[in-house]
C-alpha cells in the first residue's frame, strides 16, 4: 500500500541545502493540535507550512516493528529516557510526525462539561464552551471512526476488571475508541499502530492537510520565534540527521504572516521561553499539570497476557471528580483503567531488582495491573537550563497524594475483588497485599521522589488561555495577549488538565483556533 | 561500573547481562541523548560507585563482594537520601528496560514476541542492529 503522507513531506536525507521559505502560517509541531490547524488553514488556501522535530515513520515503510526499544527511540520525545527533575515522573510524549497520536491509547473523549465551565468561569476562556465545540466533537468522532470498545476488544485484563470493578461497587463503561475495522487487537498502541487501525494524525488530519496543500517538513527543530515589535514574523530551524538526532548543519529561515506553536504540552512553553517572547502575565511555563499515573500490579493463578489487545477497552469514570467535605479531601478525583505494558516497560516499573525481580517477570504472563489517571490539583512548571533545554520540576504534594493513595486503594480492591492472588505495589520494598484488609498499607508506601515513578501522559496548562492578560498567556483566539500572529494551539492553552484523554479536545479547540483566525484573517494579511 | 552494575541488576540467566551486552546498549543509548542527561547518568553511576560513604562503608561498589553489592543497592533504594534513590531507581530501570527488550529473554517470561518482523533498519532507528547486534 502506498503511503499517504511521503509525497508531501520533505525528509532528513532529501535536504542538500539551507533554505528559506515564505508563507502565510507556519506551524511548529503536527500531534493532533498543528495537524488540524494545517488542515484547515490549507483547505482555506494559506500557503501553510509544518514543521516537525521528530521523522516520519509509518507502517508502509516497516518502521512500526512492534518492538519496545526501536519505537520508545523513533515515537518518543526523550526516547523513554525523560522525566521531571526529581525523576518522579516518566515524561511521555510524542517527537515524531503525527506528535502523541501515534503512540497514544486512542481513546477518544470530550471535555466534560464540568471542565468547560471551569474555563470559563474561573479563567475567562470564550468560545470553547459545550455549544461551541459541539459541531466539531461530532465532526471528529466521525473522522475518527469513534465508537465504544466491542465486547470481543476485552483482553484478560480488561474481563478481569468488569469483574473487580462490579464486585467494588464501581460503574465501569466500554470506552469510545478512535478506531477503524482495521484493529487487530494487536496490544502494540504505544508502539504505533502497524495496521492503521489506531486513528493517529498519520492517517487522519496530516494526509488531509497535505492534500489540501500544506508541506511538512520532517527531522526539523525549531530554534528560534521571531518578534518584531509585538508581531510575530517566522523563526529559525535546523534541519537534524535523523540516525543521530544531531544537527545536520543546515539551517532553515521562515517568514510568515502568523506562527502557530503546537510543540506539544511538554514543548511550546519552553520553546517560547527560550525565544523570549513577552511574559507580561508570568505564567509562560508555570501551572504544569500532567495526569500522573499510578499503577498497581496483580499476580494471578491465570495467563493474562498485558500485552495483548486492545488497552483500556473498558474504564470508571465514577470518580472522575474529588469530593471534599469543606476543605477535608475525600476520596475521587482520578479515572480508573485496566493497565496495558508491553515486556520491558513492565519490567521496568515492576520493584525490585536482581534475583526477586527475575522470579517476578518469569511469571509476567500472569501479572495484571490497573491504573489511575489523576486529576491534579497542584501544578509544577518548566525552567530553561543554562543551555536553554526544558527542565520540568513537578512533585507528588498534599491533595494529590491523597488523590493518588486513594486511587491505588481502588486499584487493589479491583484487582483482588478480580481474584488476584496478590497485589504488587511498585515502592522501592514492593509491598504486598493479599487481602483487602491490607489496604491500609497504601496508606504508608513510599511515594516519595526516586521511590515510585509515575507515568505523565497529558501535560497542560502552561501557556493557559483565558480574558485577563494579567493571568494568563493567550486570549480565547489562542493568539498571545503579548504578540500579536503568535498562536499556541495545543494542551499548554488548558488551564488545566481535561480530566480525560485530551487528544479529541485538543483537536476540537484547533477548530475553533483556526475558524477564528480565518475569519480574522485581514488583520494578518 | 556499568558491567558491575547490570550484573546486580539483572543476575543469573541464561542469558545474562554480560551475554547480551546489555551495559554496551545502554552505553549507545546514551549517545543520542544530550550532554546533561548523560552527565546526570555519570554521576549516578559515580553515587553508586562511591556512595558507599553515605552508608559508612568506603569501598568501592566494584570492590564489594556480589552479596555487599546488592546491599549497597537496597540500602540507596530504601534508606537513602532523594539523590541515591532516584539514582538506584533510573539506573534499574534503564538495565532491566533494555535487558527485556532483547528477544532472547522473551522466552523466560512467556512473551511470544512482536506481530512482525523486523524490517531492515532504517537509517535512523537504532545503528546498534546495523553494527550487527541482535
Amino acid at each position: 500500500m502506498a503511503d499517504p503522507l511521503l509525497p508531501g513531506v520533505l525528509e532528513w536525507d532529501q535536504v542538500k541545502a539551507s533554505r528559506t521559505e515564505e508563507v502565510d502560517a507556519v506551524i511548529v509541531g503536527t500531534g493532533c493540535g498543528g495537524a488540524v490547524m494545517a488542515k484547515e488553514l490549507a483547505a482555506a488556501g494559506k500557503r501553510v507550512l509544518m514543521l516537525e522535530r521528530g521523522g516520519l515513520y509509518t507502517p508502509e515503510r516497516g518502521d512500526f516493528d512492534q518492538r519496545e526499544d526501536d519505537m520508545f527511540a523513533r515515537l518518543d520525545g526523550g526516547r523513554g529516557l525523560h522525566t521531571t527533575e526529581n525523576t518522579q515522573v516518566a515524561l511521555t510524549y510524542g517527537r515524531c510526525v503525527g506528535g502523541a497520536s501515534v503512540h497514544y491509547w486512542a481513546e477518544t473523549w470530550r471535555a466534560p462539561k464540568d471542565r468547560l465551565e471551569l474555563w470559563a468561569s474561573r479563567y475567562g476562556v470564550e468560545h470553547h464552551g459545550e455549544d461551541e465545540l459541539r459541531p466539531f466533537f461530532e465532526r471528529l468522532e466521525a473522522d475518527l471512526h469513534a465508537h465504544r470498545a466491542l465486547p470481543e476488544k476485552r483482553n484478560v485484563m480488561n474481563q478481569l476488571f468488569t469483574v473487580g470493578a462490579e464486585k467494588a461497587g464501581l460503574e465501569w463503561e466500554d470506552v469510545v475508541q478512535a478506531r477503524d475495522a482495521r484493529c487487530i487487537g494487536s496490544g502494540y498502541c504505544v508502539q504505533g499502530c502497524t495496521y492503521n487501525g489506531k486513528q493517529s494524525q498519520l492517517i487522519t488530519h496530516l494526509p488531509m492537510a497535505l492534500k489540501a496543500g500544506a508541506r511538512l517538513f520532517a527531522d526539523c527543530e525549531v530554534e528560534q520565534l521571531h518578534v518584531a515589535q509585538g508581531r510575530a514574523a517566522g523563526l529559525s530551524a535546523r534541519f537534524l540527521d535523523r540516525r543521530t538526532g544531531k544537527p545536520a548543519g543546515l539551517e532553515l529561515e521562515v517568514k510568515a504572516k502568523v506562527v502557530i506553536v503546537s510543540a506539544g504540552g511538554f514543548n511550546s512553553a519552553p520553546l517560547l521561553m527560550r525565544s523570549r517572547v513577552p511574559d507580561p502575565s508570568g505564567q509562560l511555563g508555570k501551572n504544569l499539570q500532567l495526569n500522573p499515573c499510578p499503577q498497581l500490579y496483580g499476580l494471578f493463578d491465570r495467563d493474562v497476557v498485558l500485552w495483548r489487545n486492545i488497552p483500556a477497552a473498558v474504564g470508571s469514570m465514577q470518580l472522575r471528580l474529588p469530593r471534599f467535605d469543606g476543605g477535608r479531601y475525600l476520596e475521587g478525583g482520578y479515572l480508573l483503567y485496566p493497565n496495558q505494558l508491553t515486556p520491558a516497560q513492565l519490567a521496568a516499573l515492576l520493584p525490585g531488582f536482581g534475583k526477586p525481580h527475575r522470579a517476578l517477570m518469569e511469571q509476567a504472563h500472569r501479572i495484571g495491573s490497573a491504573i489511575a489517571w489523576i486529576d491534579d490539583q497542584g501544578c509544577g512548571q518548566v525552567r530553561l537550563d543554562g543551555e536553554g533545554r526544558p527542565v520540568w520540576d513537578w512533585t507528588l504534594a498534599g491533595t494529590d497524594e491523597l488523590i493518588v493513595r486513594d486511587a491505588l486503594k481502588k486499584e487493589a480492591t479491583v484487582l483482588l475483588h478480580a481474584g488476584a492472588k496478590e497485589v504488587i505495589c511498585p515502592d522501592p520494598r514492593g509491598t504486598r497485599l493479599s487481602d483487602l484488609n491490607e489496604l491500609s498499607k497504601l496508606d504508608t508506601i513510599d511515594l516519595r521522589p526516586g521511590s515510585v515513578t509515575l507515568v505523565g501522559p497529558h501535560p497542560a496548562g502552561m501557556c493557559r488561555m483565558g480574558k485577563d492578560p494579567a493571568t494568563s498567556v493567550v486570549n480565547s483566539d489562542h493568539e498571545l495577549h503579548a504578540v500579536k500572529g503568535l498562536f499556541v494551539c495545543d494542551p499548554n492553552v488548558f488551564p488545566t488538565v481535561v480530566s480525560v484523554d485530551p487528544s479529541e479536545t485538543i483537536m476540537a479547540f484547533s477548530y475553533v483556533a483556526a475558524t477564528r483566525l480565518l475569519s480574522s484573517w485581514g488583520k494578518y494579511a | 561500573m556499568l558491567l558491575a552494575l547490570c550484573d546486580r541488576l539483572l543476575p543469573g540467566g541464561p542469558p545474562s547481562a554480560r551475554a547480551l551486552k546489555i551495559a554496551e546498549r545502554i552505553d549507545l543509548e546514551l549517545s543520542f541523548h544530550h550532554a546533561k542527561l548523560v552527565e546526570d547518568f555519570k554521576s549516578a553511576l559515580l553515587l553508586v560507585e562511591h556512595g558507599g560513604v553515605l552508608h559508612a562503608s568506603a569501598t568501592r561498589f566494584t570492590r564489594l563482594s556480589p552479596e555487599a553489592q546488592d546491599a549497597r543497592l537496597e540500602a540507596m533504594a530504601l534508606d537513602g537520601v532523594e539523590v541515591e534513590r532516584m539514582a538506584a531507581s533510573q539506573l534499574k530501570l534503564v538495565a532491566v528496560f533494555f535487558y527485556y527488550c532483547d528477544e532472547r529473554t522473551w522466552k523466560g517470561i512467556h512473551y511470544d514476541g512482536p506481530l512482525v518482523k523486523r524490517s531492515a533498519p532504517p537509517a535512523d532507528s537504532n545503528p546498534f542492529t546495523e553494527r550487527g547486534h541482535g
